[in-house]
């Protein structure tokens, strides 16, 4: 922005702050940000020391906030349990991220013959567009979905919150768009509170991560704004599954 | 928005007479009020965690200049644009001259005060840009053309009969009395809207400077649309906003959204970098921060205001003030309503026209008890109050009568010396008891009798309380 306007507008804010000089900008940079490293580092021993307690919590809070859950033992009994949530809703088209977490479930077999379309970010009857015609695409694909089904990169156990972070293979829209989510959480991903995510998240910018953009999801898109009445499902989804897996996420 | 500070004695009246907005605005002290004590009970330490909050706020505030260099600094480095705007008007005309040098034709909005204050709406009309409200609350306020009520609830004096009449009259819907359909008649309408607009504008509820990240709370996902599929995303905020890490932001959270609706937490949450990055499928590829004083450095400029500037603006004062409760959200005249809004909207705006506002309160400190930043509102009200009748040529106003001094000056001595107040309530007794009845006044004479126009006014017990406290305690 124009170098005089923005002088004239910090200097009314250190004017009225009573500033007389300002040669303390790198004392105060030293001084007031700590290093992130040591709360991300304690965040992620918890999680993982923890994984089995904090999954439970995470399951009770998850439910106050309006998800249904499922705890299954390992990725055969998720495919089930995604294939019952499916069978009970009409359900013509799934969109779906395209991640280690979903791709475990292998849609096209548990899907084959039933006349669902499933379309993923970089899926084969994509890959001659280019990266523009790509995202309309897969735009005018959620916009239709009844059903969008995401992994998650963190979950809270404190707030039953679910935390997407958009990145390649994860587009914004999948979470947001179709009426009905089903996301999958496994065992070790699950953090103690808001806290220990925040502090995660900011060593990671802070130490580079491109990926700035992040869902806090707790349950259903709700509002009260008539006669303060809560409804279910105004511009994101009004029915939300969570399928919680007791097993480490397999690495790739 | 323009304000009508000086009507503040006019709408109240028209509040107070309506008998619909009266049974709503009832409906807020069993909803809101009640959820958030309920929130605050279950949460873990939770006075220390208003302790904690208000710390991480007063320290921000008080090195403002130093985090909003922080915080350009972080937005310039994640790609996005940042805009200091010393006025509403300037941060209008940031945003419609991005819009048209973009050839924007329609805008998604997501609820935002500080796009009240801007008038963003009316300014975009006037050059040719659709504004459209998304938050189910402001589309309803939009279709009905008024203000916001509320800051949480904007259309919280609407009941669904009033809802259903809009839409039938503005949108052609069937009318219905399920409030299920009337949301649904919203959602297709924008639906449509999210998918083809080509702007998109929300608030901030906090912006961290050390990486440049807002964060939107929001229960509808319009905030979530509103940041995924426009081309351009900006986002205007006060100035005041700021949090120094990522760090603060669980604290600043779990106490805005339990003190705002009484939820654990808000069905979404969403923190923004900047624009998409190459690793991003989708989202915005230009991102805009316009962060506005608009007289926020009035506020900080006087150390008895300062205060003020820790609002996280969650309305918990307004659910909780018995006068709110009564006049409602739109006599107070400007965007902010409430005992916050008696202390902002006066300076932001003019005290002169707002001179109403620092009165409309029985000081009862409900406010205070309920900001979950322990924000002292009845001290900044008094404080205006003293300014008021100090007696200010710029603020023309006139120092209090010498007889009101003077009245005054006699009741502080009395009060001050036991004897002689004893005396004198006596002494009062005896003068009043051949007027009243059963112990009450019905009628004061003169320049008292405005006490009497809704009460009775009771005269001095025949056995002082001083008197009944020697006893219980002998």
């Amino acid at each position: 922005m124009d170098q005089k306007l923005k002088t004239k507008f910090l200097d009314r804010v250190k004017n009225a702050l009573g500033r007389v000089s300002d040669s303390d900008f790198d004392v105060k940079k030293e001084q007031f940000f700590t290093n992130p490293e040591p709360g991300y580092r304690d965040a992620m021993t918890d999680s993982i020391e923890n994984a089995v307690n904090l999954i439970n919590e995470f399951e009770g809070n998850a439910q106050n906030q309006g998800w249904n859950t499922y705890k299954v033992s390992d990725v055969s009994r998720a495919r089930e349990v995604l294939n019952n949530i499916l069978n009970q809703i009409e359900c013509k088209s799934i969109v779906c991220t395209n991640e280690q977490a979903v791709n475990l479930m292998q849609l096209d077999g548990l899907l084959s013959g039933r006349g669902i379309d499933i379309c993923k970010m970089k899926s084969d009857d994509q890959i001659n567009l280019d990266p523009n015609e790509k995202e309309q695409y897969f735009r005018s694909v959620a916009k239709i979905a009844d059903v969008g089904i995401t992994g998650c990169d963190f979950a809270v156990a404190e707030t039953g919150t679910v935390v997407v972070i958009p990145k390649t293979g994860v587009s914004r829209l999948v979470s947001l768009a179709p009426p009905v989510h089903v996301a999958i959480v496994f065992l070790g991903q699950v953090v103690r509170s808001l806290d220990e995510l925040f502090a995660i998240r900011r060593y990671q910018i802070v130490s580079g991560s491109k990926n700035g953009y992040m869902n806090l999801i707790s349950g259903p898109s709700r509002s009260g704004d008539i006669e303060n009445i809560m409804i279910q499902g105004v511009h994101g989804p009004g029915d939300v599954h969570l399928i919680l897996v007791e097993q480490g996420l397999p690495t790739e | 928005m323009k304000p009508v500070t000086e009507k503040f004695r006019d709408i109240a009246l028209d509040t107070l007479n309506d008998s619909k907005i009266q049974a709503n605005l009832n409906a807020l002290y069993e909803g809101f009020h009640s959820r958030r004590i309920a929130a605050g009970s279950a949460t873990h330490n939770w006075e220390d965690l208003r302790e904690h909050g208000r710390s991480i706020r007063e320290h921000t505030v008080e090195n403002l200049d130093f985090y909003i260099e922080i915080l350009e600094q972080a937005v310039v480095a994640n790609g996005g644009n940042f805009y200091l705007a010393s006025d509403a008007d300037e941060a209008a005309n940031y945003v419609v001259e991005l819009a048209k040098s973009k050839n924007v034709k329609t805008v998604i909005k997501s609820k935002s005060m500080l796009s009240e204050e801007m008038s963003l709406n009316s300014k975009l009309e006037q050059n040719n840009v659709e504004p459209i409200e998304t938050d189910l609350g402001e589309y309803i306020i939009q279709l009905a053309d008024e203000t916001p009520f509320h800051i949480i609830a904007p259309a919280m004096h609407k009941d669904r009969s009033d809802v259903a009449d809009l839409f039938s009259e503005k949108l052609g819907a069937a009318k219905s009395s399920d409030v299920n359909e009337l949301a649904g008649v919203a959602r297709s309408q924008l639906r449509e809207k999210f998918f083809q607009a080509d702007m998109g504008v929300t608030g901030a509820n906090f912006v961290v400077a050390e990486t440049g990240t807002v964060a939107l709370v929001s229960n509808e996902g319009n905030g979530r649309m509103c940041t995924s599929m426009p081309k351009i995303h900006v986002a205007v905020t006060g100035m005041e906003k700021i949090v120094p890490t990522m760090n603060e932001l669980s604290t600043l959270l779990r106490l805005l959204i339990r003190s705002a609706t009484g939820q654990w937490i808000s069905s979404y949450v969403t923190t923004i970098n900047g624009p998409r990055s190459s690793y991003d499928e989708d989202g915005p590829e230009e991102f805009h921060l316009v962060l506005v004083d608009n007289g926020r450095s009035k506020l900080l400029s006087d150390p008895e205001l300062r205060e003020a500037l820790l609002c996280v603006r969650c309305g918990a004062c307004m659910n909780a003030c018995p006068v709110y409760r009564k006049v409602g959200g739109h006599s107070y005249g400007w965007v902010y309503p409430g005992p916050i809004g008696a202390i902002v909207s006066p300076v932001l705006t003019d005290l002169k026209q707002a001179k109403d506002l620092p009165f409309a309160s029985s000081l009862c400190g409900a406010c205070h008890e309920a900001c979950p930043v322990k924000i002292n509102i009845p001290r900044m009200l008094l404080h205006l109050r003293r300014k008021l009748s100090e007696g200010d040529n710029d603020l023309d106003t006139q120092s209090s009568s010498v007889f009101e001094r003077g009245f005054m000056k006699g009741f502080s001595k009395i009060a001050g010396n036991p004897l002689l107040m004893g005396f004198s309530v006596k002494f009062l007794r005896v003068i009043l008891l051949p007027f009243s009845k059963n112990g009450r006044l019905k009628k004061l004479p003169g320049y008292l009798s405005g006490w009497t126009e809704y009460r009775t006014f009771p005269i001095p017990a025949k056995v002082s309380f001083r008197r009944l406290w020697k006893l219980k305690n002998r």
